[in-house]
């Protein structure tokens, strides 16, 4: 069972990554760099529990406010750019971010370690070892999974509400022509900008989570591909409604896992999936009209509230 | 350190063709393909697993490559670009998937995903001028980029056929109201920006006799940094900045060593994105982006 | 119903369908997973990357347990209470991703219920894994999972450091580079200028140079003439290779792995860097050196676990048997570290006496470990005589192959000394 507890809190990692990628998706954005910001929050909440003696709740939450900060590091100056000039920046950025990760050195000598284990904190290229906080504190990976669960709750709730707000239409409205918004008096920048915050917050949760599941990082954990797969959740489980990215996350994660007996060829079929997806149904799994119509169907049947009106 | 440059020089003529093949794709046919270095690597493991296999002289491998490469690319573009055609960011992911199963699907070939063997010609010819090192397989491809290059220029911004390209690819509607078959004219289009990845690729492979699986990524990446250095309007600017990543990379390597030094360059890169549209608002190397 | 309303209809369904089946496949995994043990097998798992990046590796150090559990089995077992049991080897494929190894390494422990667990092959995989196990045994604190796991690579220096049940079977890195480099010296020797070369974004090159190398030259007092990073992935290596031969290096030590390598050592030929001596080190020595190198890489002598060239009759058994089940003529030495780390588990397992029912498990995987952690003479089949150290890692007399005439020849033995 505790197999399935750690997929589920994988499952709920990459939730949040996706959710991540979603915040700024909103604004028509598109980043292939929230991989730095999960490696900064991986980074910065493994240190505070192995070297700082910080709890989880905290680390887990600094690691969230890095990410923020690394997120505007390089939200600011990029998210002025059009296109897809935004999107490369994010990639230059997050292997920029890989070299830092791969070279930092902090921490204390460990007296009692074998030969090659002689240090506490990120080592180089030889990784961040020790990160045992789950044992050291007797949490069972059924009680991790809900701990994740319940931060992905969080943020689906908050998500939920905001599509519900007057946030999300402006947002929406800047993915749909910038020009348009600007006219109307949005402050096109500072959304965008706040909006990618709010991602790279999500993220640097989301890679504090995972340091402290994996028990081992290094720089090699955080490279590229893992963004743009994070990209792919939200695209394929559809970037229309806040269901999007938490379908897409959570097929993409089990599915594998359940086709693990047909072995080296599940590469294949998922990225076939991808492919298929984009093919049938390009607005992703879950689009816009098919939320409005299960709203609707949902609040019918129950017959007591008149059919609200989705954004 | 002024040796390590002019050879960077040279090499540049490398990243020159592999920067040549982004343009054409990222910048005249405005595809955003994460699967193009996958598929050039795909082309040339292939093409070199084939002439390994079968003991065909080493063009054999150039000729393969593009015998797989070109009907590949095309299907890509159908899959990816054609068929999946509402959004960008659509497409985009949809050669993510194709990127996917490429990649695996050569690691159950039967070179099993192990790196394929290319006989280099000039392989240990070097010319040894004031003790600079200047390889001769470099530059007979820094002299086939700048002919690519100053072919591609002339089609593209002198033929008929170049410019019924760009038009078509900037506009469908505008395209078919002044006769042109878009859908002609694409193919033509992706037939040449595979050719050019095609000899790029076998370019590269060829330099350091063999070809690996790492080489699809890394190509994707190197030409994204090419394509941000040169944007997307010029062939000139393309050809500059891929000659100055070469010279850049060899020379950041004499200095501070390969740990840091593509941090250096990506640092570059997010500096002048960043830079840029207060030095030259409303006009920059990409034009009208969207 | 409208024609897109209608679309909808059957994408929902087939969403639905989708699902449905997912989950019956998961129920039947789940379940079909709990008859072991009691159905009269002992259960050994193999976590090793058996698609993606990692395959090449993966897959010889899988098929050498494949072929060893085979020969086990086919003598009808290993002997527990006076019967004879078949072995089960259950395999996972990691991909060489931690994230999926952490998942597997607990599915092998509670849900297959697995006696050992035996991988994988990436060290930051294997790092991430063990970082699940307990770190000292009779903790009661630690509620750390309490399994023996015992990877027959992970090379980087100071892996099993992470707890008292992980064990490793790769042979011990810093005294193979000590003795290469002392026995290099000797007959060749003197060597003026030292220098080395690292892979500076892959752990276990850099690993191998802060503790295995850097240790050997400090001890003769010696600074590296020149020291030169490049990256795995790297495709030109011309100013390293200047570097190097500008420094006058007589000794190179090439701390990394396959194709860096050769393009280093091709761009060496074109340079005519001749250094004196080259030594490498272990994953290195695969057959792409030769194949893609040809003559650049003639002459560098490695360390080794187990080669095909040893004379032992059983590694040529064990070549014949490999090249049988895949056509490669090449036997890389994952498969002989495979098929010997099986057969210690094995050995392990007889000394310890288990009952092997469901409920004496966890007694069961406490006498396997520690008789993993009391291995001592154990006769490999590759001819040589095993010992665990106190760091849990397998202690083997080391062995070095050349490459000579486009092929890796035994070129030292400690028994016969240099051959050639």
């Amino acid at each position: 069972m505790s197999y399935w507890f750690t997929i589920a809190s994988l499952t709920g990692i990459n939730v949040l990554l996706a959710y991540s990628v979603y915040a700024s998706f909103m604004s028509g954005q598109v980043s292939i760099g929230q991989v730095a910001f999960f490696g900064v929050g991986a980074y910065v909440g493994a240190s505070l529990t192995v070297l700082g003696g910080f709890d989880l709740a905290s680390a887990v939450m600094a690691g969230g406010f890095a990410g923020a900060a690394a997120s505007l590091f390089v939200g600011v100056p990029t998210l002025r750019l059009k296109g897809y000039h935004f999107t490369i920046a994010t990639v230059a950025f997050a292997e920029a971010m890989r070299v830092v990760l791969h070279n930092l050195k902090y921490g204390r000598p460990r007296s009692s370690g074998n030969v090659g284990d002689q240090w506490l904190g990120p080592d180089g290229a030889t990784g961040f070892r020790h990160i045992s906080y789950l044992n050291d504190h007797s949490i069972s990976t059924g009680q991790y999974a809900v701990i994740v669960w319940l931060i992905v709750a969080v943020v689906v709730v908050a998500f939920f509400l905001v599509e519900r707000s007057r946030i999300a239409r402006i947002l929406r409205t800047i993915e749909e022509d910038e020009v348009v918004a600007r006219s109307i008096g949005v402050p096109v920048a500072r959304y965008k900008v706040a909006a990618f915050a709010c991602g790279g917050f999500i993220a640097g949760i989301s890679g504090a989570l995972y340091a402290h599941l994996l028990t081992f990082i290094s720089g090699n954990d955080f490279i590229i591909h893992l963004s743009t797969i994070a990209l792919a959740y939200v695209v394929i489980g559809g970037g229309q409604t806040m269901w999007g990215p938490l379908i897409g996350a959570i097929i993409f994660t089990v599915l594998p896992e359940t086709l693990r007996p047909i072995r080296e060829f599940r590469i294949e079929l998922f990225g076939l999936l991808i492919i298929l997806v984009m093919l049938f149904r390009p607005a992703g799994m879950i689009s816009a009209a098919m939320v409005r119509r299960w709203g609707v169907a949902l609040t019918s049947k129950a017959g007591a509230k008149p059919p609200r009106k989705a954004p | 350190m002024l040796l390590t440059a002019v050879e960077g020089l040279a090499y540049g003529g490398l990243y020159a063709l592999l920067g040549l093949g982004f343009f054409l794709t990222y910048g005249v046919l405005r595809r955003i393909d994460l699967a193009y270095g996958t598929v050039v690597m795909t082309s040339v493991y292939l093409g070199a697993m084939m002439v390994g296999g079968l003991g065909l002289p080493w063009v054999g491998v150039l000729a393969l490559t593009l015998v797989v490469g070109i009907p590949l690319s095309l299907l890509v573009a159908y899959l990816a670009f054609v068929l999946v055609r509402q959004d960008a960011r659509f497409s985009m992911a949809a050669t993510l998937g194709i990127w996917m199963v490429l990649e695996e699907l050569m690691l159950q070939s039967p070179g099993r995903g192990r790196g394929q063997a290319i006989v280099n010609p000039l392989q240990d010819l070097s010319w040894w001028p004031w003790g600079l090192q200047i390889r001769i397989d470099h530059m007979v491809i820094l002299g086939l980029a700048l002919a690519v290059a100053g072919l591609l220029t002339r089609f593209l911004t002198r033929s008929r056929t170049g410019l019924a390209i760009r038009v078509s690819a900037y506009d469908a509607s505008v395209a078919a109201l002044l006769g042109i078959s878009h859908a002609r004219m694409m193919v033509l289009a992706t037939v040449i920006a595979s050719a050019v990845g095609c000899v790029a690729g076998w370019s590269f492979a060829m330099a350091q006799s063999g070809i690996d699986l790492h080489f699809g990524m890394w190509a994707t990446v190197k030409g994204l940094v090419i394509l941000v250095l040169g944007g997307t309007q010029s062939i000139a600017l393309i050809v500059t900045a891929a000659i100055g990543l070469g010279v850049a990379e060899r020379v950041g390597s004499e200095l501070i060593g390969s740990g840091y030094r593509d941090l250096v360059g990506y640092g570059l890169i997010l500096a002048l994105l960043a830079v840029e549209p207060f030095l030259r608002p409303g006009e920059t190397r990409f034009g009208d982006s969207r | 119903m409208s024609r897109t309303q209608k679309s909808n209809f059957y994408t929902v369904r087939a969403i639905a369908l989708a699902t449905v089946a997912a989950a019956s496949l998961t129920a039947a995994f789940t379940t079909g997973a709990t008859a072991f043990q009691d159905d009269g097998t002992i259960i050994l798992c193999s976590i090793e990357p058996l698609s993606g990046i990692g395959t090449s590796f993966g897959q010889p150090n899988y098929l050498g347990k494949v072929i060893a559990i085979d020969e086990i089995n086919a003598e009808g077992g290993i002997e527990i209470d006076g019967k004879k049991v078949k072995i089960k080897l259950i395999s996972e494929d990691d991909q060489a991703k931690p994230d999926q190894g952490v998942a597997l390494f607990r599915k092998c422990a509670e849900s297959e219920k697995a006696l050992v667990i035996t991988g994988t092959q990436y060290s930051r995989v294997t790092e991430s894994m063990w970082g699940l196990l307990q770190k000292k045994v009779d903790d009661p604190n630690d509620k750390g999972l309490q399994v023996p796991s015992m990877s027959f690579l992970s090379m980087k220096a100071g892996v099993t450091g992470v707890s008292e049940w992980a064990f490793r079977n790769a042979g011990d890195e810093p005294a193979q580079h000590e003795l290469a480099i002392k026995l290099m010296e000797e007959k060749f020797g003197p060597f003026k200028n030292y220098s080395g070369a690292v892979e500076a974004n892959e752990g276990h090159s850099v690993a191998a140079w802060k503790a295995a190398y850097t240790p050997a030259l400090e001890r003769r007092n010696i600074k590296p003439a020149e020291y030169v990073e490049w990256y795995e992935t790297d495709r030109d290596f011309s100013v390293q290779i200047r570097k190097l031969k500008r420094a006058e290096t007589d000794f190179f030590i090439l701390s990394s792995h396959l194709q860096a390598n050769v393009g280093a050592m091709l761009e060496a030929q074109r340079q005519g860097f001749k250094p004196k001596m080259i030594i490498s080190h272990i994953g290195s020595d695969a057959a792409e050196m030769v194949e893609l190198g040809k003559q650049s890489t003639e002459g560098i002598v490695f360390p080794t676990a187990i080669h095909m060239a040893f004379p032992a009759p059983k590694v040529k058994w064990l070549a014949d048997e490999y090249k049988k089940r895949t056509k490669e003529t090449y036997m890389p030495q994952f498969v002989g570290l495979g098929y010997e780390g099986i057969m210690l588990v094995k050995e392990a397992i007889i000394k310890a006496g288990i009952k092997n029912r469901p409920e004496t498990l966890a007694e069961d995987r406490r006498k396997v470990r520690d008789q993993l952690a009391a291995i001592k003479d154990y006769k490999s089949f590759a001819g040589m005589s095993l010992n665990m150290n106190a760091n849990r890692d397998i202690v083997r007399p080391i062995y070095l192959v050349k490459i000579t005439g486009g092929d890796f020849k035994l070129y030292w033995t400690p028994d016969k000394g240099f051959l050639f």
